[in-house]
């Protein structure tokens, strides 16, 4: 027995290195993610996207994500709560807001993912209230994307679509 | 020599073949047939009977020396082979931790196109890329005059 604890170590020691580099390694969890994993009550009648690959390459991103719920204000409300939460964390921020609610943020933060950490990876939370407008439609949208675009690049894109 | 002496090596040599002598009865026969004192005033009988005796020691010292060997060769032989284990293992643990990773990422490149429209999941492309960009249109990020505006407007409000 005496003879078989060095490989034993040596393979715990391997195993533990491969653990280590697994993604279970992630970052801190935003807000918003709630608001993406099936866990609010509005998520199965609200519009969801989700793209991820080659198909946003010519944008410079790779991964969108956006929820669009419809008159429902209670919902309004949470992601509204869930975009002002991970504003504290922000590289960058723009918000406005109508009668005191938030009518739209763009929030851009670092990417911490180890398996996704490379230099210039940002992550972006987008949001508006249209129903804070008058005669706005009574809907609130949120997209959550990364890549490797700034901010000023995401107007651009916008412009071109 | 005297005949004492002489019949008590002459007993000992028949000990030893009969294997009834201890170790250390061995070692001083062993000393004694390579002395010059086993090799001279003997008759020719007790001559053969020690030449017999020093040729099985000889025999027996030469398989003790051979074993010895062959019990250092297995123990450095068993660590190699637990070494050799250890490097085995350790080099699959590195395979499938490789094989892990490699196939995360694949999974994680993989291309993904979903969309979820009024309960109905959809995964044509060109649908999908449809909603993705009407939920653009909903944030209207490049639309600077928008927000200025409807903020501003709602400051004035506040303020009449």
């Amino acid at each position: 027995m005496t003879l078989q604890i060095p490989y034993i170590r040596c393979l715990v020691a391997v195993i533990a290195c491969c653990l280590g580099l697994s993604p279970a390694c992630a970052q801190r969890r935003l807000a918003i993610e709630s608001q993406f994993d099936g866990s609010k009550p509005y998520y199965e009648t609200a519009t969801r996207v989700w793209v991820e690959g080659e198909e946003l390459k010519p944008y410079k991103l790779t991964l969108y994500k956006s929820i669009t719920v419809k008159d429902n204000p209670e919902a309004f409300a949470e992601m509204e709560t869930a975009v002002m939460a991970d504003t504290l964390y922000a590289l960058s921020k723009e918000l406005g807001h109508i009668q005191g609610r938030l009518y739209y943020a763009f929030i851009c933060l670092r990417n911490d993912t180890p398996h996704r950490q490379r230099p210039g990876r940002y992550r972006y939370v987008f949001y508006r209230n249209l129903s804070l407008r008058k005669g706005g439609s009574p809907e609130a949208t949120i997209v959550y994307m990364e890549g490797t675009t700034t901010m000023d690049g995401l107007k651009q894109l916008f412009k071109r679509k | 020599m005297t005949d004492n002496d002489l019949t008590y090596w002459l007993t000992l040599v028949e000990r030893y073949f009969d294997a009834q002598t201890t170790e250390s009865e061995e070692a001083r026969l062993l000393r004694y047939l390579a002395s010059d004192a086993s090799r001279t005033g003997l008759t020719a009988e007790q001559q053969a009977c020690f030449d017999e005796a020093r040729a099985v020691m000889g025999i027996a010292a030469t398989q003790r020396a051979l074993a010895r060997a062959e019990a250092s060769a297995e123990h450095s032989g068993s660590r190699l082979r637990i070494l050799r284990r250890a490097i085995a293992v350790a080099a699959a643990a590195c395979l499938v931790g490789a094989a892990f990773i490699i196939g995360l990422r694949q999974w994680y490149s993989d291309d993904i196109h979903i969309a979820y429209i009024d309960g109905q999941e959809v995964k044509e492309r060109e649908l999908v890329m449809a909603a993705m960009r009407q939920s653009w249109g909903n944030i209207d990020y490049s639309s600077d005059d928008d927000n200025v505006r409807a903020t501003l407007q709602d400051m004035f409000n506040e303020l009449n």
